[in-house]
């Protein structure tokens, strides 16, 4: 049974893109079926009597006021859009919307505009990002694309292409870079320091990156690939640029480098062209130690393991939160934004001998299965989730569906949560969370780890405080946490 | 942080002027990154450095970053023609501030090449006016044309309203106040953001009318707003509106209609594009449709004399 | 491959980039809140977009 809810502020003051950026927010809210947030005028109040999400409150507002109106499936989901909205209307600053950006309709007059531009960074459909990724590069712009939904051989040949041109083309599917302490894409406001990193998840750059910068190091430049550069159809191209690049660079004394497990053939020339360098790497194919290396570089298992190794951490285990003996389920359920992070918990498991589940599984992981009866890690970033709705870096609400299964689940003891911070992301993950979390009935442990630094719009001080005050137990890094789950276990 | 810091005025818009030979007392009402607006009972002004452009409610200082005066809604600010004090932080001075007042309207193309102006600024508004707007989907476009967000749904018909009214009034030289009152109401107060679509939207008219000499047709409107704009719209937006009925419009709302009428579709697209999110080119819409009605009025009838030497 | 020692990456690395944004507009928004040098392009589909393509944008924008 939908419901009406409407909210009066009296003369808030806010930019107008800043009203359409949270009206827009809102709407994209789990079980909002309509959302307005304009002026009480007595034109505006027609408007929404229109669309039918006036209700008795927003009808005593006066011109001055400011009207948020909403149509939600049920009173929960109505009232946690009304909490979300307020905090967004009392921190408008937090969407970072303030600053004014010129924009034009083509791109060769916003080169007109900004002549020293250097790189395009694409959103646009995968279906036409390779074109504006060419158009781009007639302007001699390096090119960042964020979209996915590539054709592989398209991004083979643009790749190719770009190279010929002396230009990088980081992506597709590129989440995140850092450019000489630009952040781009979804990326975590870090110090700028001396490691190079290369990779080809978004969420591997990020995790690494401020694990990094919390252990008072920084990065000097984070090259994105996009997740398919190893693959034998691409043949690695961004990958031996990235490193050719980060060699001649020299604020960077170490690289790290991070990827799925590549294809063997990719490998050897990645491989081969690491020995020819200078600096000492830390290579990350999650998962895959067993490769021959060159002198000059360390393998790492995990994320935290490649951190670990560059910061010169002597292979410490993580520090492990303390969390009680699972005494009723004995499961684990993992439910993660960050695919990457989804593929290193189940890495920390299969370390450990325990069999693990995935919707992503890594090698030596199992296929999920219908029924969960055994320890899963999801990936609630894959296609099957994100099917008409936002990815979960977006809209942590993508979450709550299978988090309330799980906490209803007898046989899970223990759920596993990451939470992903810094710009492009949402603005409060873990006060989402949280709410979702208050005066709900649960008996499994959750222990969540937080990718993120202090400086982030999102400070991750505050966002473990929300989540610690909401019981949640917070391990320093993603591979701590599933280490934390194993000891609940009993087992490590 | 920057205290007690005082600020020269360099410029001062005419109705600002006004604002503090006539108001003793004001608040800080509303604090963005670029800009601060005082009140004064239903009055407001515009404080901002250089780069938020000239208006007859603005004062332009050197402020460098707002941020570092930390003003707050609600402070306190005590006016006088020779200064504004503002909390413990800031003081205006006027002492040497020049005078700004919108520029006379350059002549203007002939009816014939006003209606190619028209055609081509509609084709570039389909493309770079913002999608929440009216220019994009209110004006220009057909009504069959697939999609149109509901604001331009609700707002069309009210557009339409407008446009007979004014062909009304171009046709007859005159207007009943009752009828301009409903054609003004219809889009008092209507939209999304800070000033609605539809204040922008009459703003926009009533500059065109003024730069393309339709005296009567201006006063008309003017009068009718102004008569109906109590409780109708925030008081921010009432005080802009009040302004453009005052024949006094910001600079680059003024070059923007300037440009239309001597057809640099160009630099008028540029200009609407300058002007805060959405309502540069909701202001475009409403110039667009004055324009479009004006042009016709036009073509039907041989001017008058007064319309031929505005046209000169 | 003969990119050793060009100039890409030196280009590319040798200052905070000066960015294009084609697409959504938040990164450029999230560029210019850190003062980085950033101008944005309003892009849309070409003429008669379907609706597939409609989907994965709104799915994009977080719709």
């Amino acid at each position: 049974m939908s419901v009406i809810l409407n909210e009066v502020r009296r003369a808030t003051y806010l930019d107008s893109i800043v009203l359409m950026r949270i009206s827009r927010q809102i709407a994209a809210l789990p079980g909002i079926e309509e959302a307005g947030l304009i002026i009480g005028t007595p034109a505006n109040k027609e408007i929404l009597r229109d669309a039918g999400i006036l209700g008795p409150e927003g009808a005593t507002a006066e011109p001055g006021d400011l009207i948020l109106a909403l149509r939600a499936s049920d009173a929960r989901a109505g009232q946690a859009a009304l909490a979300a909205a307020t905090q967004l209307l009392d921190q408008p600053s937090a969407l970072g919307t303030t600053a004014a950006v010129e924009s034009s309709r083509t791109i060769r007059a916003a080169v007109q505009r900004l002549p020293a531009a250097n790189l395009a960074l694409i959103s646009v459909p995968g279906d036409f990002a390779v074109a504006e990724a060419r158009k781009a590069m007639e302007f001699g712009l390096h090119v960042m694309i964020f979209s996915d939904n590539v054709p592989i051989e398209d991004e083979a040949a643009l790749k190719r292409e770009a190279r010929e041109r002396r230009l990088f083309v980081m992506g597709p599917d590129c989440g995140t870079a850092i450019v000489a302490g630009g952040p781009l894409g979804f990326a975590n406001v870090v110090p700028r320091g001396d490691i190079g990193i290369i990779g080809a998840s978004g969420t591997g750059i990020q995790e690494v990156s401020c694990l990094i910068a919390r252990a008072g190091r920084g990065i000097s430049h984070a090259i994105g690939t996009g997740g398919r550069d190893l693959k034998a159809e691409v043949g690695a191209v961004t990958t031996l640029m990235a490193i050719d690049a980060l060699e001649a660079d020299d604020r960077t004394k170490h690289v790290v480098l991070i990827s799925k497990p590549p294809a063997a053939s990719v490998a050897r020339s990645v491989l081969d062209r690491v020995a020819k360098s200078s600096k000492p790497f830390t290579i990350c194919f999650l998962g895959a130690t067993d490769f021959a290396l060159p002198a000059n570089a360390r393998s790492a298992a995990t994320l935290k393991a490649a951190a670990d190794s560059v910061l010169g951490a002597s292979a410490a285990s993580p520090v492990k939160p303390p969390v009680r003996r699972l005494d009723g389920g004995r499961l684990v359920r993992g439910l993660f934004a960050g695919g990457t992070l989804c593929s290193e918990a189940q890495i920390v498991f299969r370390q450990a001998g325990l069999p693990v589940m995935s919707n992503v599984p890594v090698p030596g992981a199992s296929a999920m299965a219908g029924v969960h009866d055994g320890h899963v890690m999801i990936d609630l970033g894959d296609d099957e989730f994100t099917r008409g709705r936002p990815h979960p870096m977006f809209e942590p609400g993508v979450r709550d569906a299978p988090l309330a299964e799980a906490l209803a689940d007898p046989s899970v003891g223990l759920v596993l949560l990451d939470v992903v911070l810094g710009y492009g992301g949402h603005l409060d993950p873990a006060g989402h969370l949280a709410a979702f979390l208050a005066g709900r009935e649960r008996r499994a442990v959750i222990v969540a780890s937080v990718t993120g630094t202090d400086a982030d719009p999102q400070p991750r001080d505050a966002q473990v405080r929300t989540l610690v005050e909401a019981g949640v137990v917070v391990a320093d890094s993603n591979a701590g946490a599933a280490e934390a789950a194993i000891a609940a276990l009993g087992v490590s | 942080m920057t205290r007690d810091a005082v600020v020269p005025v360099l410029r001062s818009g005419v109705l600002a002027q006004e604002f503090c030979r006539s108001v003793a007392r004001a608040n800080v009402e509303a604090v963005f990154e670029r800009c601060f607006y005082l009140r004064g009972g239903d009055e407001f002004i515009c404080v901002g450095g250089a780069d938020i452009g000239d208006g007859p409610l603005t004062l332009i200082g050197n402020l460098g970053r707002l941020s570092d005066f930390q003003l707050q809604p609600g402070w306190p600010a005590a006016v006088c023609e020779r200064h504004i004090v503002i909390g413990k932080s800031m003081r205006l001075t006027l002492d040497e501030t020049e005078s700004w007042h919108s520029p006379a309207w350059p002549i203007c193309l002939s009816p014939a090449g006003l209606t190619d102006t028209c055609a081509a600024l509609a084709r570039r508004a389909a493309f770079e006016a913002p999608e929440e707007g009216l220019a994009r989907h209110g004006v220009g476009v057909p009504e069959t044309s697939g999609h149109h967000p509901p604001l331009a749904r609700i707002a069309r018909p009210r557009i339409a309203v407008f446009e007979r009214w004014l062909s009304g009034v171009l046709d007859a030289g005159h207007a009943r106040l009752q009828d301009s009152k409903e054609a003004a109401e219809a889009l008092i107060g209507l939209g999304p953001g800070l000033t609605p679509s539809g204040d922008d939207f009459l703003v926009g008219a009533l500059a065109l009318l003024d730069a393309i000499g339709e005296r009567h047709a201006h006063a008309a409107l003017a009068r009718a707003i102004t008569d109906a704009l109590p409780g109708l719209t925030a008081p921010l937006s009432a005080c802009l509106l009040r302004a453009a009925a005052a024949g006094q419009v910001g600079e680059a709302l003024h070059r923007a209609v300037s440009s239309v009428i001597t057809g640099d579709v160009d630099a008028a697209a540029a200009a609407a594009g300058q002007i805060g999110h959405s309502s540069g080119w909701d202001m475009m819409a409403g110039v667009m449709t004055a324009l479009g009605i004006a042009v016709a009025a036009r073509l039907e009838t041989p001017p008058t004399a007064a319309q031929a030497l505005a046209l000169s | 491959m003969d990119e050793k020692d060009d100039g890409a990456s030196h280009d590319l690395l040798g200052a905070p980039p000066r960015v294009i944004n084609i697409g959504l507009e938040i990164f450029a928004v999230n560029l210019a809140s850190q003062g980085a040098e950033v101008a944005h392009v309003r892009w849309s589909p070409p003429a008669g977009g379907n609706s597939h393509l409609a989907g994965l944008l709104e799915k994009l924008q977080g719709r």
